[in-house]
């Protein structure tokens, strides 16, 4: 599947645009990092996505279909979305956190019954988290609870997963262990769209960077057309030393303040 | 993993259970005592005939008396319970509740200015429903406009707006006549199943059903509205739609409520609880929950403030017993949970 943005412009107050005229692509064969400064404009691009806002500008593109044409339900095939920080009042467990992603297939006035359960079972099952299935969510680790919500999301069936900075939250190590499992999925085809600050990360877990600056998205397919136009150090405003280097087969980036 | 949800409508089989013995327990109590037995065989005499064995007096106590009584004190317990559920979950907060956010107060400013101007239940009820709408959308938009959303603003707003109410009605218990409105007026507030009429209880009876089928038709759906704005929408929910239903019906129960018995407050804070306590936060099984106990809890209730002392006991009195120090406790254990 693939979107195409199109002279896109939004503000919420007149005269200062948080998105001005940009336009790019994005493919759900590719696992897209969005690096842009605080308050640069990230959450509501993605806000545009899911409707939540509405350009002034310009056009989006599904397939050649326009995003406003789309009805909520075939919205929630196109895109999933997992917040930065989702936090329920109520104790649910993680199946029936799960079983939520299944409010778009199912006819209002219906529920999940087995076969939806079996499904959402083997995707803790593939995720290894099956032992979990009737925790309550608040009992378990940031780790554990991005993985379900990306369980949830897979069970949601959707082409593309936006995810607003998934590691924010998180210890280091899982902070790897949920980029891996994202990278993961994106072999399997689906389109993976994530914000994150951290610059090793993002060049590390990606295979197109997007950059929000002054309004403006710019696209990178690699980690290494975007060193070279030191794009990072005009986005963060300091001379930053980025070096690709390998542990073992791997290619993996560092980066450090000068 | 069946094994769970089995649990679950196991726990909801045990609460029907309750529900129907409170029931019985309830025909039975009262200034004038029928046994077990003697019970049955009065309500089975309707259906089939069998040979009088008991006074006339119990026939219409259980018929004339007990009958309408325990009708409405399970109505009145299920909406109650089941609008303050829907008011926690449409505000996804658990504090909440008709008490806490003023809307039992409103509708209760709506009944007494209908009752006024010697209006007839219709009248009361449509007058509490929409003041009791006015008193939501009054929370709304002040929340709203208020960036940080917590459980202290909801509830400080919640105060504002019930004080505001029960000023105003006091200023009409003010204007009333002292003869007669004014005792009708006060005794009403109090909150007490005493004071209906049989003809009443068609309509209560109707409205409770009109407002509690579409809830449970989309019992499962509500769950959605725990997850944020985003959320809910990215997965093809229509948010806006789905507020509007849960909040009309819990305003339609907490107003047909109020306008036939007054102010009983509590019931929909400390019940969802209770309920959440036993077949855990799916919606799918919380609200069949919370109508049963809040039935079985507002019955036996009942059949307490009738029976206890030689005059009865306005049963807003007993709940607010049960309901304000439960209400501390929730605030002590909310508090101890933002600790950390």
């Amino acid at each position: 599947m693939n979107i195409d943005i199109r002279n896109i412009s939004f503000s919420y107050k007149e005269g200062r645009e948080v998105l001005s005229d940009t336009s790019f692509k994005l493919s759900s064969s590719d696992m897209t990092v969005l690096l842009g400064r605080n308050g640069a404009g990230k959450s509501t691009l993605f806000k545009i996505f899911l409707r939540m806002l509405e350009q002034k500008t310009g056009e989006i593109e599904i397939d050649g279909k326009n995003l406003q044409v789309f009805s909520n339900k075939e919205l929630a095939r196109v895109f999933s979305y997992i917040p930065q920080a989702s936090f329920m009042e109520f104790q649910y467990t993680v199946m029936d956190t799960l079983l939520m992603a299944k409010a778009s297939s199912l006819p209002l006035f219906s529920s999940p019954k087995e076969k939806e359960e079996e499904e959402a079972a083997q995707i803790l099952e593939a995720f290894n988290i099956k032992h979990l299935a009737f925790r309550s969510m608040e009992k378990l680790s940031g780790g554990e609870k991005q993985l379900v919500l990306i369980a949830r999301a897979m069970l949601q069936k959707a082409a593309f997963i936006i995810l607003d900075e998934p590691t924010s939250n998180l210890d280091y190590g899982n902070q790897l262990m949920v980029l891996e499992k994202l990278k993961e999925l994106n072999r399997k085809g689906i389109g993976i769209i994530y914000s994150t600050h951290n610059p090793e990360l993002a060049l590390t877990y990606s295979s197109r960077i997007l950059t929000l600056n002054a309004g403006k998205i710019s696209t990178y397919s690699s980690p290494e057309e975007l060193i070279e136009a030191d794009t990072l150090d005009r986005l963060y405003g300091r001379k930053l030393y980025i070096k690709k280097i390998f542990t073992g087969e791997n290619e993996r980036y560092v980066c450090a303040p000068m | 993993m069946v094994m769970n949800k089995r649990n679950r409508r196991g726990k909801i089989f045990i609460l029907l259970i309750i529900f129907l013995l409170s029931i019985i327990i309830s025909f039975q109590i009262g200034r004038y005592p029928i046994g077990p037995i003697e019970l049955v065989k009065i309500i089975l005499s309707r259906i089939v005939s069998i040979p009088q064995t008991w006074p006339d007096q119990a026939e219409t106590v259980v018929f004339n008396i007990r009958l309408p009584r325990v009708f409405l004190s399970f109505i009145i317990g299920s909406s109650l319970a089941l609008s303050g559920l829907l008011l926690q979950q449409v505000f996804n907060n658990p504090m909440a509740s008709q008490d806490v956010l003023g809307s039992s107060s409103a509708s209760a400013f709506g009944a007494s200015l209908a009752l006024l101007s010697g209006a007839g239940y219709l009248a009361v009820s449509i007058s509490a429903f929409l003041f009791g709408i006015l008193s939501l959308l009054l929370i709304i938009g002040i929340s709203s406009r208020i960036k940080k959303r917590d459980t202290l603003t909801l509830i400080l707003c919640g105060i504002m707006v019930s004080s505001l109410f029960s000023s105003s009605t006091s200023f009409i218990k003010l204007v009333a006549d002292t003869e007669d409105t004014l005792p009708a007026i006060t005794y009403f507030l109090m909150g007490s199943l005493s004071s209906f009429r049989s003809s009443d209880l068609i309509l209560v009876f109707t409205v409770a059903i009109i407002a509690s089928v579409p809830i449970l038709l989309i019992s499962w759906r509500i769950n959605l509205l725990s997850l944020s704005e985003e959320e809910a929408k990215s997965m093809g929910v229509n948010t806006t739609r789905l507020r509007l239903i849960v909040i009309a019906s819990s305003t339609l129960l907490t107003a047909a409520s109020v306008a036939s018995s007054g102010q009983i407050g509590w019931v929909g804070l400390v019940i969802p609880h209770f309920s959440r306590m036993i077949v855990g936060s799916n919606t799918k099984e919380s609200i069949p929950a919370s109508m049963l106990l809040g039935a079985s809890f507002l019955t036996i209730v009942d059949t307490i403030a009738r029976s206890i002392t030689t005059s009865e006991i306005p049963i807003g009195i007993l709940t607010s017993f049960v309901g304000a120090p439960f209400f501390l406790y929730l605030i002590i254990r909310e508090a101890k949970k933002h600790e950390y």
